[in-house]
Order: structure tokens, then sequence, then C-alpha cells
């Protein structure tokens, strides 16, 4: 089953990911800023990440910039889950090199179905 | 028109056209006209402050109110997903309700931060070219429980002459939900009626989305107050149809930053229909930019 790195600060969407990604079989690593991010992406080889853009220590932005430069990274897709009062965000986040955006409140069959498109390309 | 002040002076002074004032009671004069003058600039600024200083204020609040909705939403989806076994079923539906009412509350938190956004110039258009007839069929997929709840039965005629449109996909998306969901909840046991086609043979630039009802109506006087924001018809009509009284001032002010009008035909009693009209093409100039609103 596929892997998914999930990177996201807020604790409680951090659980409700992990519940409902396991729930469906996907193997779930979380990390909880883009520093952390990075470093699990490195580690755990996951085959998509899901990643908050507003983090502590490293931005989404700027995690995903350096993931995408990385030649053991770069191939990983990323699903940007941008904030909806920022406008600006979902173009800064496709400009940093993410492969899709979701919009938060996250509606889970929309993701998952964005999710499988990058998954089986 | 004369300032109120000025006014007052002008009868203290007993002026009229014969009598001129002396220099001094001009020299008076002078200075009471500059002083409210003043005065008036000032009101006028502290105003424009305290009104942009509220829009901030929404956003704000907005974003920081939908972050634990956020949370409710995905807890209470998460645990119905979870509720499967037998003796944890019967939990389900109490469980949808905490995600109704959840879903509710983030629709008004929605709007607000909409609203507020056009009232702070901040609402971008992103446009892009897209299969209307696609949408329309994703848009009605949403509306359909709630066009069903009330027992009404749904009829659509789509033009075959109907097909891509660049335009903001979720702005055209908004305007329409809007629209059908105010037909559903003031209509029982009735039709409601979307018709998507050029706006006229020769006007085939542009086109026409109607949505119509024979639900309860509205007269001139409500129809009149539709769009201001924040105003249902009268203030009864939020305790009984719910919504925050938003969504057309919003679906209007969308409709216009897109080169769009929306028009209104009821008749109480017998129903309504909002006419959206759209440009085929981008009616600005560019893509994605920021569109600035009075």
């Amino acid at each position: 089953m596929a892997k998914i790195l999930v990177v996201e600060d807020n604790e409680m969407l951090q659980e409700i990911l992990y519940e409902r990604l396991t729930f469906r079989g996907y193997q779930t690593f979380l990390a909880s800023d883009g520093q952390e991010g990075i470093q699990m992406a490195q580690e755990k080889e996951p085959d998509l990440i899901l990643m908050d853009m507003s983090l502590p220590i490293l931005d989404g932005w700027e995690a995903t910039r350096q993931l995408k430069a990385a030649p053991n990274t770069r191939h990983i897709p990323i699903i940007a889950l941008t904030a909806h009062a920022f406008t600006g965000d979902r173009d800064k986040s496709l400009a940093a090199g993410c492969d899709n955006y979701h919009t938060k409140p996250i509606n889970f069959p929309q993701l998952l179905a964005q999710m499988e498109i990058l998954l089986n390309p | 028109m004369t300032h109120p002040l000025l006014q007052k002076q002008l009868r203290s002074l007993n002026l009229d056209t014969h009598i001129l004032p002396s220099p001094d009671q001009w020299q008076h004069l002078l200075h009471d006209v500059e002083q409210a003058y003043t005065e008036q600039q000032h009101a006028k600024e502290t105003a424009e402050t305290a009104n942009h200083a509220k829009s901030v204020f929404l956003t704000t609040m907005s974003h920081e109110l939908r972050t634990p909705l956020a949370a409710i939403i995905g807890y209470s989806e998460m645990l119905q997903e979870q509720c499967k076994e037998p003796d944890l079923l019967h939990l389900t539906p109490k469980l949808r309700q905490v995600e109704g009412a959840a879903q509710q509350l983030l629709t008004i938190i929605n709007d607000i931060l909409d609203l507020s956004k056009i009232e702070t110039g901040h609402t971008d258009l992103f446009y892009e070219q897209f299969s209307l007839p696609k949408l329309i069929e994703e848009v009605l997929h949403t509306a359909l429980p709630l066009i069903e709840k009330n027992n009404n039965h749904l009829e659509l005629s789509l033009s075959p002459q109907i097909d891509t449109i660049y335009a903001d996909q979720a702005k055209v998306r908004q305007i329409l939900l809007n629209l059908l969901s105010n037909a559903a909840k003031f209509t029982r046991q009735g039709k409601i009626h979307l018709v998507a086609q050029p706006d006229t043979p020769l006007q085939n630039n542009r086109i026409r989305l109607a949505v119509s009802d024979d639900g309860i109506g509205m007269t001139q006087n409500q129809i009149q107050r539709l769009f201001q924001p924040f105003v249902q018809v009268d203030s009864s009509t939020a305790r009984k149809y719910g919504g925050s009284g938003l969504g057309l001032a919003i679906s209007q002010k969308f409709c216009q930053m897109m080169g769009g009008q929306i028009t209104v035909q009821s008749t109480i009693g017998q129903g309504t229909q909002f006419t959206v009209y759209l440009p085929q093409t981008a009616h600005l100039p560019g893509e994605n930019e920021t569109v600035p609103t009075p």
C-alpha cells in the first residue's frame, strides 16, 4: 500500500488525517514542521506528501522547494494544503513546485481523488 | 447645500441680501465654515478607518473560526467512518447531525469572509477555461439533496450550444449553488428549473443561466432589499429558513466582477426566477488579476 507523509502542525488535523488515511489502508507518517518533513521524506521515501503551507521552523513553500531540488526526493508528488482565507496561496504553492493543491477545510473524498490521480498516473 | 453650522450663523447674524456683514462678521463666518469642513473631513476619515478595521477583523476572525471548525467536521467524519460496528451504528445519525450543523456554520463563516474580502478589495479572480455542462452536473449533484429535502423536483434544460466558458470556476459554482439552494429553501413540493443557454442567438458571447421555482415568491418591496448584505426579506425568514443573508449580495458582486449581472423576477405566492448573465470569454484584461471593488 502507498506510503503517505503528512506535514501538518495542527495536532487535531494530524490525528484526523492519520486515522482516516490509515483506515483506508495507507501507511501514514507524520511530521510537524517543514524541517522534519524534509527529514522524514528522505528517511521514509513516501509515495506522496500532503504539505500544509503555513508551518513553523520551515514553511511549506520552502520545504517544497528544497524537496523538489533534491535528487532523491524531487520525484515525490506533493499536494499543498492551503488556507482559503489567504489569497495567492494556491499560486504560490504551485510556483514552489507542488503538483496540486487542496484548499482547507479538507474535503476528504476530493482529497483522496486528487491523491489517487498522482499515485497512479 | 449650506452646512447646518453656517445656516445657524447666518440666522444669528440676521443676514439678508440688503445688509452686508462687517469684515469682522465675515471673518467669523469664514472661520466657522473652515472649522465645519475640518470636522467633517475628520469624521469621514474616522469612519473609513473604522470600516477598514471592521473588514480586516472579519477576515482574521473568519480564519480563526474555521480552524477549530475544520477539526469538528474532520472528527465527526472520522467517527462516522469508524462507527461501522453493529453496537456503535446507532451513533451515526447523531454524528451526522454534528457534522451537518458544523457545515452550516462553515457556510455562514465563508460568506462573511467572502463579503469582507469584497469590501476590502481582496477578491481575486482565477480565470480558466472549463466545461460549463460539467460544472452544472457537479453543482446539481451537490444541490440535489437540498432540493429533494422539501419534496421538490428538479428540471434541467441544457442547450447543446452551451460548452466551455472562460471564467472563475469557483465563483460560478458558488453563484449557481447559492441560487439553487435559495430556490430549494423557499419552495415546497414544487419544481426547480435550471436553464442554461446562449443569451440570444445574436448575443451568443453571453451565457444565460436561469433558476426558477414555484415557491413562496416575493413582493416588490422585498425584491428591492434582496441584494443588500445581511438583509433577508424579513427578519423571521432567517429563523425559519436559515442562512446568513449574504449569499445574494456575494453572488451579485461575483457576477459583476466577471462582467456579468443578475436579474430577478418574482410574484408573491407564485415563484421566483433569478437570471445570471455571464460573458463567455473573459471581459477583464489579463488573468488572475485582483479586481478592486468599490
